[in-house]
C-alpha cells in the first residue's frame, strides 16, 4: 500500500530544515501533495474510464436499438421471417443458430481443450516438449477469424463432405443428418470455432489443474493409484469448477465469434437441427447487413446486437462468478 | 518401511503382488488413455500445421515487396498489392493504442496499488473481466453507434475506437498483474527512499524488473 505521511507539515516546518534543498529526503513539499493528488485522480479517472465505458456501451446499444424494440416489440425475437421489402425483421432463427453452433463447437473444443490441459500439466511431457504444445496451443488463438474463414472454406468444407455424405445418406432419419452439405453449414462452422474455443478452454483450464496442490496427486499416487486414476478420480474433482468456468468462458467465446462464422455458416435464415444445412448467427447478421442497411434496419440490427449482448454479457458473468470460486484453494471444501 | 521389510511381508501374503503388470486392467486402461492424450493432443495441432500449409501453398507464390507497397489491382487485373490496408491496419492499431493504453495503464496503477480493495476497483476489475468477453463485432457495433451514426461517415477515429474497446480490458488486467508482481522488495525499497505515496508505483514500477506488460 501506498504510505503518505501522516502529519502535516506544513510550509514553516520546512523552512527549519533549509539545507534539505534538491535532498531526497525531508517532508514533502506542497508540490509532493499536490503531485501525489494529481496522480491519484488520474489514475482514479483512468478506472473510472473502464467502469463507465461498459455502462456506455450498453447505453449506446440500448439506445440507438430502443425505437426498434419499441416498434417490434418482442415480435422480433420470436418471428423467423427476416424480409427488408416487408419489413418484417424476425431474428429467432439467429438466436437459435448462434447457441446451437457454439453449444458445438463447445462440445468439441471443450473436450480437446480440456484434455490439451491434462496433457500439459500431469506430467506427460518433458518441460521443453510441454512448452511446444503450450506454444501451439497459443498460436492456435493468434490466428486471425478472417484466415480460419478461409482455412473452413478451402480446407474444411472439402474434407468433410465425403463424410457429411455418407453420414445423410446412411443416417439420414437422424435429424442431425437429415439434409446433405451444400458447401457452407453448420458442421463446418462448428468445427472451426471448436478449433478457436480450444485455446481458451485449455488455458483457463490449465490455470484450474496448477491450482491443485502438488501434494494431493502424490497423495493419490501413495494410496497406489495409477497415472489416469489420479487424474479423472482425484485432479478433476478438484479443479471441476475451474474446469467449468473454463467451458462457460469458451461458450461465451464462441457466441460472438463473427468472421469465421460469417464466411462458413451460410447465412440462411432458417432453424434446424441439421448439422449439414446452412444457418446463421447474430454475430453474422451484424456483420453481413451493417454495410448496407437503411436506418430503419439498423434501429432492428442494433435489437440484435443487443440481444447478443444480453446473451453474452449473462454467459460471460456466469463464468466470472464461478471462476472467483474456482480461484479459491480448491482442496478445501 | 525398509526393502527388506517390504519383501518380508508381501511373501507372508500381507500385500497383494506388488509387481507391476503391463496387461493388469489398471494398467491397460492408464496406457490407453495415455495413447489417447496423445492423440487429442496431436489432432488438436493439426489446423495450426494446415492452416500455415494453406497459406503458404495458395498465397507463398504471391509474395514479394510489391505486395506490402501498392494499391489492390482492378477487377480482372493481375499484380498490385494491399498497401492501402497495411497503412490502414497501422493507423488503426495507432489510434487504438493511444486511446487505450494511457487509460489502462492508469486504471491498472490504481488497481494494483492505490487502492485494490476500494469498492470502486472491484467494480472497474468486474467490468474489465466482462469486457475481454465483449465480441468484437459489438465494439464495431458500439463505434458504428457512437461515432459513425454522429458522424455520419465510416472513418478511421471510429475503427480506433472499436479497436481501443477490445484492448482496454487487456491492457488493465495484464498490467496490473506485472504491477502486482512487483510489488514486494522494489516497491517498499522505494518507499523507504522516501518516494511518496502515488509517485512511487510510477517510479519504481517502471524499471526493467517489472516490465511484463
Amino acid at each position: 500500500m501506498a504510505t503518505r505521511a501522516t502529519t502535516p507539515v506544513s510550509r514553516a516546518g520546512q523552512l527549519e530544515h533549509p539545507a534539505q534543498a534538491g535532498s531526497v529526503s525531508g517532508p514533502p513539499s506542497a508540490w509532493d501533495y499536490f503531485a501525489d493528488r494529481a496522480f491519484r485522480g488520474v489514475a482514479q479517472g483512468g478506472v473510472w474510464v473502464v467502469l463507465l465505458l461498459l455502462v456506455f456501451i450498453l447505453w449506446e446499444i440500448g439506445g440507438k436499438a430502443w425505437p426498434g424494440i419499441r416498434e417490434y416489440g418482442l415480435g422480433s425475437l420470436t418471428s423467423t421471417t427476416w424480409d427488408t421489402n416487408l419489413n418484417l425483421y424476425g431474428f429467432l432463427p439467429e438466436i437459435w443458430g448462434t447457441l446451437y453452433s457454439s453449444f458445438l463447437a463447445l462440445l468439441i473444443g471443450g473436450f480437446f481443450g480440456v484434455v490439451m490441459a491434462i496433457f500439459l500439466t500431469q506430467d506427460f511431457l518433458p518441460p521443453r516438449l510441454a512448452q511446444v504444445f503450450r506454444t501451439i496451443v497459443e498460436l492456435l488463438a493468434a490466428i486471425p477469424s478472417v484466415v480460419y474463414g478461409l482455412w473452413g472454406l478451402f480446407v474444411v468444407v472439402p474434407a468433410i463432405r465425403p463424410v457429411a455424405d455418407w453420414l445423410s445418406g446412411h443416417l439420414g432419419w437422424i435429424p442431425f443428418f437429415s439434409t446433405t452439405l451444400s458447401g457452407p453449414g453448420l458442421a463446418p462452422a462448428a468445427l472451426v470455432l471448436a478449433i478457436m474455443v480450444l485455446p481458451t478452454v485449455a488455458a483457463v483450464s490449465q490455470d484450474a489443474l496448477r491450482l491443485v496442490p502438488y501434494r494431493v496427486k502424490e497423495a493419490a499416487y501413495g494410496m497406489g493409484t495409477t497415472r489416469w486414476e489420479a487424474i479423472l478420480r482425484v485432479m478433476l474433482p478438484a479443479a471441476s469448477t475451474g474446469i467449468f468456468g473454463a467451458l462457460v468462458l469458451g461458450f461465451g467465446r464462441a457466441l460472438g465469434e463473427t468472421m469465421a462464422l460469417a464466411m462458413l455458416i451460410g447465412n440462411s435464415n432458417q432453424m434446424t437441427l441439421s448439422l449439414f444445412s446452412p444457418a446463421n448467427t447474430l454475430a453474422a447478421l451484424l456483420a453481413l447487413n451493417f454495410p448496407e442497411a437503411g436506418p430503419r434496419q439498423v434501429q432492428v440490427l442494433m435489437y440484435a446486437a443487443l440481444v447478443l449482448l444480453a446473451i453474452t454479457l449473462v454467459v460471460n458473468v456466469i463464468g466470472g462468478i464461478i471462476m472467483a470460486l474456482a480461484s479459491k484453494d480448491p482442496t478445501r471444501k | 518401511m525398509s526393502e527388506s521389510e517390504t519383501v518380508v511381508r508381501a511373501a507372508s501374503g500381507d500385500l497383494p503382488s506388488l509387481r507391476r503388470s503391463a496387461f493388469d486392467r489398471r494398467a491397460l486402461q492408464s496406457v490407453l488413455l495415455s495413447a489417447g492424450a496423445w492423440a487429442a493432443a496431436i489432432i488438436a495441432a493439426i489446423p495450426l500445421v494446415s492452416v500455415l500449409y494453406m497459406l503458404i501453398v495458395r498465397g507463398g507464390s504471391r509474395l514479394h515487396w510489391s505486395l506490402f507497397t501498392e494499391l489492390p489491382p482492378a477487377g480482372f487485373e493481375m499484380g498490385g498489392g494491399f498497401g492501402n490496408a497495411i497503412v490502414g491496419t497501422l493507423v488503426m492499431v495507432g489510434i487504438g493504442g493511444l486511446l487505450s493504453i494511457p487509460v489502462g495503464i492508469l486504471a491498472a496503477v490504481f488497481l494494483a496499488e492505490l487502492g485494490p480493495d476500494s469498492r470502486l476497483a472491484q467494480a472497474a476489475r468486474f467490468a474489465a473481466k466482462t469486457l475481454t468477453g465483449l465480441p468484437s463485432i459489438l465494439a464495431g457495433v458500439f463505434a458504428y453507434a457512437a461515432v459513425v451514426l454522429v458522424t455520419g461517415t465510416y472513418s478511421a477515429p471510429a475503427g480506433g475506437l472499436a479497436l481501443a474497446v477490445l484492448m482496454v480490458p487487456t491492457v488493465v488486467l495484464t498490467a496490473e498483474e506485472a504491477l502486482r508482481r512487483c510489488r514486494g522488495s522494489p516497491r517498499m525499497r522505494h518507499t523507504g527512499w522516501a518516494a511518496r505515496g502515488a509517485r512511487s508505483s510510477g517510479r519504481s514500477c517502471s524499471p526493467p524488473p517489472c516490465r511484463a506488460s
